[in-house]
Parts: C-alpha cells; sequence; structure tokens
C-alpha cells in the first residue's frame, strides 16, 4: 500500500516523538496521539466532514482489543490499529 | 390434515417414525406418497388406505373377528408392472367409490402372502401392499420411496404450511416456541429485509407483515434471498407481494403492505410484537422511531454502508444491528444515524453486496431471538457493528458508558 503524507509533520526542533502508523478507512495513516477520540478518528476519515451526522466507529487491533467508538469516547492508540468510520444507514 | 395424537405404538406412530406420510381418518389409515408405474409407464403416487379401528383405548386387529380384513383401498390410477402391465395379482374391486366423507377410493385391492391367513398388525398389512407397488416404481426410478417420499402436511392451525421436523429432530421445539409471541412487521423490503423475512419464515412467529411501496426490479434479484425467475421480475410486482407469494410456500402468516410508512398510516404498527426496521432513509427512520418509542413496541433497526477506499478497487464497509426496547433506549442517539444528509455526495455511491445485506439480518434475528428468549444474552446487548475489512464484531453492551480500551 502507499504510504500517504503524515497527519503531523515531523518537526525535527520538538525532537523524537513517538508516531503511530494506523489504518483509516482503508487508507494509510500516521499519528501521535497516544489517544485518538471518536471526533478526531471522523475528522481523519472525513477532513471536509459533514461532522453533524452519527459515524459508527470500529477499532481492531492485530492482537485484539477490537472495540467501538461512541462521540465523546477515546481509544489508546497502537501501530497497526484500524479504524472504520462508516454512516450505516443503508439497507 | 391433521395426525390426531394416538397410542406410541401404534401403527400410525410407527410409520410415521419410519418417514412415511401417514394420517387417520374417520377411523381409516391412510398412508400417502406411494410411488407406483401408471399404464404409461410412468411413476406416480398413489394412497393406501385400510381400516383402522379403535375401540376402548384398543386399536384392533386387521382381520375378520373385528370386521376387518386382509384388503386395502387405493387412491390413484391402476398400478402396474416397470414394463406397464397391469398388477393383476392385487385386483379385487374396480368401481370407486366415496369411503367416509371427503374421501373417494378408485380401486380395492386383495392380496396375501403364501402361507398366510391374516395379518397380525397393520403394519404388516399395509407394507406388504405398499412394498409390491412401489418395487415396480423402483425399477424405473430407484429413488422413488413412499418413506421420505413427500412432504407432511401441517395441521390447519399451524403457522407453517409444512411441520419443522429440525426442531422436533432437535428437540428444541419448546424453544422454537419462545418466538410465537406476536405478530411482527418488516419495514422496507429491500436487500436486508428480504433476508430478514428469510429467516422469520422459518420461525412460528404468527405473523409476518411486509411495508414497501417499491416494485421487484431486476437489481434487487441480486440483493435477495434465493433466485428470482425472469418471470418474476417480468411480472412488475410490488417486492411485498412477490416476497409473500414466496414464502408462503412454508409460512401461513405473510401478508403484504404495498405502500410505504407515513405520518398517514404509521399507526398500522401498533399491532405488532416486534418490528424490524429496514428503511435506508432518515426521515422514515425517525418517523418509525418516535412511533415504536411512544408505543412501547420493541424493534431492531439496520443499517450498512460499503465504500470503496480511495486509488483502489477494493471495498471497506460495516453493517449494523440496533435492538431498541422500552427499558433499553439510551444508547439509540449514539448507535443509529438519524440526522439529516442521506443525500450528502459520499454516500451517493450507494454499493450493497448481498453477502452483507444477508449478514446484517442475521445479526438483526438474532437480536430478536435473543429477545426472545431464544438464544441466552450474556449481556445486555443492544447493538451489534460487523466490520468487513477489519474481520470483527463489537458490540454495545446497555448500560455502559465511556470507556478506554488500552
Amino acid at each position: 500500500m502507499s504510504i500517504e503524507p503524515s497527519v503531523h509533520q515531523d518537526d525535527a526542533s520538538k525532537g523524537k516523538e513517538k508516531s503511530f502508523d494506523i489504518v483509516i478507512n482503508g487508507q494509510q495513516e500516521t499519528v501521535k496521539d497516544n489517544h485518538l477520540t471518536y471526533e478526531q478518528v471522523v475528522r481523519l476519515a472525513f477532513p471536509g466532514g459533514p461532522f453533524d451526522i452519527l459515524y459508527s466507529v470500529t477499532y481492531a487491533n492485530p492482537h485484539g482489543h477490537d472495540g467501538t467508538l461512541a462521540p465523546g469516547q477515546k481509544v489508546t492508540v497502537k501501530d497497526g490499529m484500524s479504524f472504520n468510520v462508516v454512516k450505516t444507514n443503508r439497507s | 390434515m391433521s395426525s390426531k395424537p394416538t397410542a406410541p405404538d401404534s401403527a400410525l406412530q410407527q410409520l410415521a417414525a419410519a418417514g412415511f406420510d401417514v394420517e387417520v381418518h374417520q377411523q381409516h389409515l391412510l398412508v400417502h406418497q406411494v410411488p407406483y408405474v401408471n399404464e404409461a409407464g410412468v411413476v406416480k403416487r398413489g394412497t393406501v388406505i385400510c381400516k383402522y379401528v379403535e375401540s376402548g383405548g384398543q386399536l384392533l386387529p386387521p382381520n375378520a373377528n373385528h370386521g376387518d380384513s386382509h384388503q386395502v383401498w387405493w387412491q390413484g390410477e391402476y398400478p402396474c408392472y416397470a414394463d406397464r402391465r397391469r398388477l393383476a395379482e392385487l385386483e379385487n374391486e374396480n368401481q370407486g367409490q366415496e369411503l367416509f366423507p371427503g374421501c373417494t377410493f378408485n380401486f380395492r385391492f386383495s392380496n396375501k402372502p403364501v402361507g398366510v391367513d391374516h395379518f397380525q398388525t397393520h403394519v404388516e398389512k399395509v407394507m406388504h401392499y405398499v412394498d409390491l407397488i412401489q418395487a415396480q416404481a423402483g425399477v424405473l426410478e430407484p429413488w422413488s420411496r413412499a418413506q421420505a417420499g413427500g412432504v407432511k402436511r401441517s395441521e390447519d392451525e399451524s403457522v407453517f404450511q409444512y411441520p419443522d421436523s429440525a426442531s422436533a429432530r432437535a428437540e428444541i421445539l419448546m424453544t422454537s416456541a419462545q418466538l410465537a409471541i406476536g405478530k411482527v412487521a418488516i419495514v422496507g423490503l429491500g436487500g436486508t429485509g428480504s433476508y430478514v423475512l428469510d429467516q422469520l419464515a422459518k420461525t412460528p412467529v404468527p405473523g409476518i407483515e411486509l411495508f414497501d411501496g417499491d416494485l421487484f426490479e431486476q437489481h434487487n434479484a441480486f440483493r435477495s434471498p434465493g433466485a428470482a425467475t425472469e418471470a418474476e421480475i417480468d411480472a412488475r410486482l410490488p417486492k411485498v407481494e412477490i416476497y409473500k407469494r414466496r414464502y408462503s410456500a412454508m409460512h401461513r402468516g405473510i401478508v403484504s403492505h404495498p405502500y410505504f410508512l407515513d405520518e398517514a398510516n404509521v399507526a398500522e404498527l401498533a399491532e405488532f410484537s416486534f418490528v424490524f426496521v429496514c428503511v435506508d432513509r432518515a426521515d422514515a427512520r425517525r418517523l418509525i422511531f418516535r412511533f415504536l418509542q411512544s408505543r412501547g413496541i420493541p424493534f431492531v433497526d439496520v443499517g450498512m454502508n460499503l465504500q470503496q477506499v480511495k486509488g483502489s478497487l477494493r471495498l471497506i464497509g460495516s453493517c449494523r444491528a440496533t435492538l431498541v426496547t422500552p427499558e433499553l433506549n439510551d444508547h439509540v442517539d449514539n448507535s443509529v444515524p438519524l440526522g439529516d444528509g442521506d443525500d450528502d455526495a459520499l454516500y451517493r455511491q450507494n454499493i450493497q453486496v448481498a453477502d452483507m445485506n444477508a449478514l446484517n439480518a442475521q445479526m438483526a434475528v438474532m437480536l430478536w431471538k435473543q429477545y426472545c428468549g431464544f438464544y441466552q444474552a450474556d449481556f445486555a446487548t443492544v447493538n451489534m457493528l460487523f466490520s468487513v475489512n477489519q474481520n470483527m464484531l463489537a458490540k454495545t453492551v446497555a448500560g455502559l458508558g465511556e470507556r478506554d480500551e488500552g
């Protein structure tokens, strides 16, 4: 897979920060946050919004620790983690 | 037609247990689906009938001392050898008449094994004739046998056209009965709703009513259970009518309502014990949710979405099933997208795939079965979310607030 540009540009003046390679809606991203909230994950998936609708957010780790994020919830970020941000409204 | 319960060691029970389609009617034993060869050399199926007289709880053996004989009656054409010669050894009476109200025979047969004066039991007697007749059919069609030869019909009061022999076999009939709580509705017979019906038709729920104003079109065939015929597609019938016809082959309680629900008629949902909400419009969801919650009617809402990953042909996506009951409803706002925005550009590509529809429907049906007490619920699960690209099924349990998985 092609590596997308990092969400946070490396800034040498800040010294070495740990960054995480994750997948959001099938695309590679790199983040520096130890935690991600529902709102942050939605913004990573859809930078242009819309933000006024409800998404079903699931996260999965290669070694387990799967779960869901509701608005207001957050999760600890791990390398290789995958997120789905989907509006589950079709039938 | 029904089979009255009789003594467990009766001929009826023995033959039924052996897989024969049998019934007792007006003191007669009828063995249906006996394969025979007609005079044109075609394998068809007929019925052997004999007296079956119970007296004081005792079954009278088939002999002259009890006003019976070794003879039987036959419904069908005259049975033949595989080479089309009549089975003359059976012949006794060729003038058919009414045996009892609603039952007319075509022929009477009389035949005994050499050295046998009379048959000891009804099973022995009936099997003598059945074997003679079906042996000839077996020459032409080795798979044709009276055992499991046909469908066992249901009792008149059953919701099924034929009994649920799988549940009987697995001895979970009592468990299955938990599902017969009351009528259920499916609102929306799209991909997911049609698979919900596919499952519900196999449960003893007394009524399954279908609401949808759309016609069944060619593209629907690819997101619907079974294989639609070209005639079904050409008929331009409402989806609910196509599905009602298809599933009425199995379940007697299916009713079709070929229209959409709106403010004017949403109250039609008041009579249901449970509703499956399988729509894809936020305004319809809001209307139906508001009504069902105001009446305290439990329901499951389903929803899914698939999208293409930018710069690739691959799909990602999730499907969701959400249970809402009068007791458990705090999770609705954080689970179900009820806002507007169905038409945003992001979601104009409406990719749907039958396996995701089917899985979404199974999740909904399982939540309903859990609600009914058919399945054990170890947690008060109110939301299930499957993500195909993550191969992952996540649950939301009622009353659990924020948490940080770490």
